[in-house]
């Protein structure tokens, strides 16, 4: 090879060569650490409840129980058949006695169709509160406590 | 066996015997090695598809070739035993090149042909995380280097050199090291983000290091013999060795006016020529004096010691250099003839 092309050569391939290995070790340096699965978890326990129906005298709606994939309890409420409100939203309204929806309940989800919805209720008493969105009023309420329904409907509504 | 010269015949372009075992070899290992990377591929890892391994496999096997492709020259540089690896290079290259393509065009059908735009833009727009190294769009700089060695692949047959002229050909496939530059970071970007078994990237890092090395020890062992540059005679000449320093039938090369010439002793005779072949710029002075002509060891071309001529019908020429014996001594003029200059060989005495 001729003089001026081997010492090109040198020059380039040096060059590319570190600027390979460069390239190489920044790549390995900035890996982010790829999750990877211990031990394939247990079986999640069932615990599931049959739907109880009559909580709401009113309104054609079962409630069951389960537990969610952290092992916490959740409530299932599943209309029996289409309810006659549109856009019913469910909040919790803490220790309430009186039925009403103010600045501390909570919207834990809304009911549709049939379709049963799953919620997580605080474990502090209070009240489970139905509300129409389209017709600006509560359809009805339910006492709960520790995560269950401890009590029919109550009618006082304010 | 046949004195004809291997230049008369064109040899060296021809699918010779040696051309056929080389690709069986090469065809045969290839096969076996996709085999096992396939089949072991799917009993350690039962979940991968079809179409991942054979993407892995297509890629890590062309990553080996490209690994092999670039340790050839160097090896050759250290010991002339690597020069039968050298012989079908092209052949190993194009071959490369092939699974590449594989590799490429499989993973675009994977990842990017099932979208509603074109496969190649979204190879190049899927991915616009240019803030972040570790999630940089590495199948963009995958398609450059495959681009590089199409282009190498394309113009490897000595129809294209001839027409592109050496110089510029040689350029072209100089950028091979661009493209293994941009295969490192393509890979290192890429699949050992999400592969992080450690001999992967040992694996990647030894293949580095080995070629580099391999290029740097080859480099400086060059380096060492463009530095011994003898000193120049009042008369033009440069001493260069003594006669019983060339074996018979071969050359020593010596470093003359700041370029390699290649001084051969043949039938009691002595003739120096360049030591730059003009077809791949392959080094002559390490070949033979096969049939009165001297044959690179590259690929078989020839030329003729006294003028530095091809034989008919072949017109490549060498430069010549004036040749004078002092009491076994053997002296090369400085200046070089021009390319096709018949020199008078210097005779060897009988007492020498």
């Amino acid at each position: 090879m001729i003089y001026a092309l081997r010492t090109r050569h040198r020059w380039m391939t040096g060059c590319l060569f570190l600027g390979a290995l460069v390239g190489l070790a920044a790549g390995l340096m900035v890996r982010n650490p790829v999750p990877e699965m211990d031990a394939i978890p247990g079986e999640v326990p069932l615990s599931f409840s049959e739907f109880s129906d009559g909580f709401w005298p009113d309104l054609p709606i079962s409630i069951g129980h389960d537990l969610d994939s952290s092992g916490s309890e959740v409530m299932i409420l599943r209309p029996q058949k289409v309810l006659p409100f549109p856009d019913v939203l469910i909040y919790w309204q803490p220790g309430a006695q009186t039925v009403r929806i103010d600045e501390q309940a909570v919207l834990l989800g809304s009911l549709s169709g049939t379709l049963a919805t799953r919620i997580v209720l605080p474990e502090k008493e209070g009240k489970l509160v139905l509300y129409s969105l389209a017709h600006g009023d509560i359809l009805s309420s339910l006492t709960v406590a520790s995560g269950r329904a401890v009590s029919a409907p109550s009618g006082e509504v304010q | 066996m046949s004195k004809e010269p291997i230049h008369a015949r064109y040899h060296a372009v021809a699918w010779d015997r040696q051309k056929k075992v080389y690709d069986v070899i090469l065809a045969g290992g290839l096969i076996v090695y996709l085999a096992l990377f396939v089949g072991l591929g799917a009993v350690i890892h039962p979940g991968a598809t079809a179409e991942t391994l054979l993407i892995r496999g297509f890629g890590t096997a062309a990553l080996l070739l490209l690994h092999l492709v670039l340790s050839i020259g160097p090896l050759t540089r250290l010991d002339s035993r690597f020069y039968p690896l050298l012989y079908n290079r092209r052949h190993l290259g194009v071959t490369m090149f092939f699974m590449a393509s594989v590799h490429g065009v499989f993973a675009i059908i994977q990842y990017h042909a099932f979208g509603d735009i074109n496969p190649l833009v979204s190879v190049l727009l899927s991915n616009a995380r240019l803030d972040s190294l570790s999630q940089f769009p590495f199948q963009p700089i995958g398609l450059a280097e495959l681009l590089i060695f199409f282009l190498m692949a394309a113009t490897s047959h000595d129809f294209w050199m001839a027409n592109l002229t050496p110089p510029v050909w040689k350029a072209l496939h100089m950028l091979v090291y661009v493209a293994y530059a941009l295969v490192v970071v393509h890979v290192s970007l890429g699949v050992l983000q999400s592969e992080t078994h450690p001999v992967l990237a040992g694996v990647m890092a030894a293949g580095g290091l080995w070629v580099s090395g391999l290029h740097v020890w080859a480099g400086q062992k060059e380096k060492g013999l463009d530095g011994s540059r003898m000193p120049v005679g009042a008369d033009g000449y440069v001493f260069v060795g003594a006669v019983s320093d060339i074996p018979e039938g071969r050359a020593v090369i010596a470093v003359v006016g700041g370029e390699r010439v290649a001084i051969f002793k043949y039938d009691r005779k002595i003739s120096a020529v360049s030591n730059v072949c003009q077809h791949q710029n392959g080094p002559l002075g390490e070949g033979r004096v096969i049939a009165g002509l001297i044959t690179c060891p590259w690929h078989g071309f020839q030329y003729c010691p006294v003028d530095g001529k091809s034989p008919a019908p072949f017109r490549e020429r060498v430069p010549t250099f004036d040749v004078k014996l002092v009491n076994g001594r053997v002296f090369v003029r400085e200046q070089p003839n021009l390319p096709g200059t018949a020199v008078a060989p210097a005779q060897i005495p009988y007492r020498d």
